[in-house]
């Protein structure tokens, strides 16, 4: 039972006025506990979506069409939409890109914080009213309030006492993704998600907040589940990457050997042509083609239009399944069907 | 290349400030000025890439748009110069001069889904520069000629002249924005963070398309980027810039061993893809504003080698080997 999480098959599409966006095509991940594992794409590779349906956000057109997400052995996807609440926040909680619009500008950064807090520790559930309500007795209020200082201190927030009392505009763009995160670990989740936590951020603002994220996953044993486009970022935080092109997952493999010895034809790729700080001289080698349509995918291997290994009549024909290598790393190119059998 | 050698500069820009206003009270006046550019010196030499770097807010954008004349600076001057000795003032022409100059320059902004007039098709948006630079004399039927001359050079072929920008994806749009700029035979290209917005295996095309077109067509470029893992790509030189002041100015060669404590700690900021364990130089807190930039060094407040004197006195930029320029105290002696 050292599953984590175990996401089968799932398929997520977003039905549009111009056709079926297949945004997330059969996709099968397990996350041990107290592992970080990065998810690495380019934008419309899914990444977003299958976080987002880890915590059954995904809203029409969108739809979560089959698979099961497996949360230390039970079913999300099977769970009734106030469970899911209660999962939410606690549980599984999660860091977006953007912590400038994921934050609300009329409330404090202490009200919102205290919010999650309110409603997963002390069971204040429900509208606003009640929470308002509830903010006249004063033990609770007191209690609340030190839960907010104890969550902002820890994320690095110096003298939270006044900085809880102010606004989002308030905060810079670190800070306000700081509050974020104070928010995310406030309840002590098993799982956290953080959406491309630092794309926004200058680097020595990214290099804090991923020091940070250490740090807290350290203290907490919280496993984090790391979503960026920065292969960088991922290496330096992550102990298995997978990555995902046009709704698949094409790769997953422990940090090293990926960065070592890629096994995918697109990774490999990937990792030729990113520049890399320190490596001066040596051309940029460059992947032909651009990323396909989620309307209407290549059939077989979606990669396989842009790949030099392509086999013709195999990779254009039958799409190739995730096969386990002997090293353990998942792969799914038909160049290692062979090669397993 | 020759010309790199010469060092013969093609921009000289000497001690420029600009200071944007915050406007407050009932009758709108300035009460607080953003020192967004505050006394920046350096050359662009004829044929080089000269790759400017920094965080958000440092002034790197406001310092492009100066040199090629979209803002008028404060204080100090931009001089654009000739291979005939001929000079120009950037900040002080107007008129025929000022369209002369434009037609010397073409800029790559960041995001080509907002640089691209979506109701014109490509080959209109591409042959533009031709109609307004005093193409008087080449006929309609040349100027399409060499409209898919150019697209060809970037990549795309005939079939994309007749689109409109809603079509084309952001990597194809970028290309288009490129074929724009160099149309009408600029000697300078100012590109702002060309590759921000485009995707990673789109990204390396682009880079690699820059710097063929660069040496191609033999122009001189000022790349603007936060990257310094692109910027260590396409550039000759790198200056450094935080809070509108240039810290550090070294050939790419030297950059690796970068001096200033800013630089040192923007380098180990940069993950590095399969590089692990990596020591990093974390920094406390956030950029100052520039509203009230902190006085002497700027960088003092979070500068882990911070003495006195960098409290009070402001570091001048000096050379400290061949071509390599550092604003700091440590390395006065």
């Amino acid at each position: 039972m050292s599953k984590l999480l175990d996401i089968r098959n799932l398929r997520v599409y977003y039905y549009t006025r111009y056709g079926v966006v297949k945004a997330v095509d059969g996709v099968s991940l397990e996350m041990e506990k107290g592992e970080n594992l990065g998810v690495a794409g380019e934008s419309g590779s899914g990444k977003s979506t299958l976080a987002l349906s880890i915590l059954r956000l995904i809203r029409e057109p969108g739809k979560i069409v089959s698979g099961k997400i497996l949360f230390n052995g039970e079913d999300l996807l099977k769970k009734s939409e106030e469970e899911m609440r209660k999962i939410r926040g606690a549980r599984i909680s999660m860091i977006f890109q953007d912590p400038t619009s994921s934050l609300n500008p009329v409330y404090t950064i202490g009200d919102q914080i205290g919010e999650a807090i309110s409603l997963h520790q002390f069971n204040v559930e429900g509208g606003l009213l009640d929470w308002f309500l509830a903010k006249f007795k004063r033990s609770y209020v007191r209690e609340v309030e030190d839960k907010v200082k104890e969550a902002l201190s820890l994320v690095g927030v110096s003298d939270p006492s006044k900085r809880m009392k102010e606004y989002p505009h308030q905060f810079s763009g670190g800070m306000r993704q700081r509050a974020m995160i104070a928010m995310a670990i406030s309840c002590r989740p098993d799982l956290l998600i953080a959406d491309e936590p630092t794309t926004n951020l200058d680097v020595t603002i990214q290099a804090q907040i991923l020091d940070l994220m250490n740090h807290l996953q350290e203290e907490f044993d919280v496993s984090i589940m790391l979503i960026s486009h920065n292969l960088g970022v991922l290496s330096e935080f992550c102990h298995k990457i997978a990555i995902m092109y046009a709704g698949n997952l094409l790769e997953l493999s422990d940090t090293e050997t990926l960065f070592e010895d890629p096994k995918h034809p697109y990774t490999e790729a990937l990792l030729q042509s990113i520049p890399r700080f320190g490596f001066k001289g040596k051309r940029l080698s460059t992947i032909p083609g651009k990323p396909p349509s989620l309307i209407n995918p290549p059939l077989g291997c979606k990669f396989h239009p842009r790949c030099k290994y392509r086999i013709d009549g195999v990779c254009n024909k039958i799409p190739p399944p995730l096969i386990e290598l002997d090293s353990g790393i998942k792969v799914a190119c038909h160049r290692y069907l062979e090669e397993c059998q | 290349m020759v010309c790199k050698m010469s060092g013969e500069s093609l921009f000289e820009i000497r001690n420029v400030k600009k200071y944007f206003p915050i406007k407050g009270g009932i009758i709108p006046k300035a009460v607080e000025w953003v020192h967004a550019v505050d006394g920046v010196t350096f050359d662009i030499r004829r044929g080089e890439t000269f790759g400017l770097v920094g965080e958000s807010g440092c002034g790197k954008t406001t310092t492009g748009r100066l040199i090629i004349g979209l803002e008028k600076p404060d204080e100090g001057k931009i001089v654009f110069k000739e291979p005939n000795g001929r000079t120009y003032v950037i900040n002080e022409i107007s008129g025929r001069d000022r369209k002369y100059i434009a037609s010397k320059i073409g800029v790559v902004f960041q995001d080509p889904h907002l640089s691209l007039n979506p109701r014109m098709r490509i080959k209109s948006i591409v042959r533009e520069p031709l109609d307004i630079h005093g193409h008087m004399h080449t006929s309609k039927s040349e100027k399409d000629e060499l409209v898919l001359k150019m697209l060809e050079n970037v990549g795309l072929d005939a079939s994309y002249a007749n689109r409109y920008p809603y079509e084309l994806s952001g990597g194809e749009k970028q290309r288009v924005a490129i074929a724009r700029a160099l149309i009408a035979n600029p000697e300078f290209i100012l590109a702002d963070e060309p590759v921000s917005s485009i995707d990673v295996s789109i990204r390396s095309q682009i880079l690699n398309l820059m710097k063929d077109l660069i040496s191609q067509f033999k122009l001189t470029c000022l790349f603007i980027s936060h990257d310094l893992s692109v910027i260590e790509y396409i550039s000759d030189r790198i200056g450094v810039m935080y809070l509108g002041k240039i810290v550090e100015l070294a050939p790419v060669e030297a950059f690796k061993d970068a001096l200033h404590p800013y630089s040192i700690t923007l380098i180990s900021a940069v993950p590095v893809p399969g590089k692990r364990s990596k020591k990093r130089i974390i920094l406390k807190g956030a950029v100052p504003s520039a509203i009230n930039p902190p006085p002497g060094c700027r960088f003092h407040t979070r500068c882990p080698f911070a003495t006195p004197k960098c409290k009070k006195e402001e570091p001048k930029l000096i050379e400290v080997e061949k071509d390599h320029l550092i604003a700091c105290h440590l390395y006065e002696q």
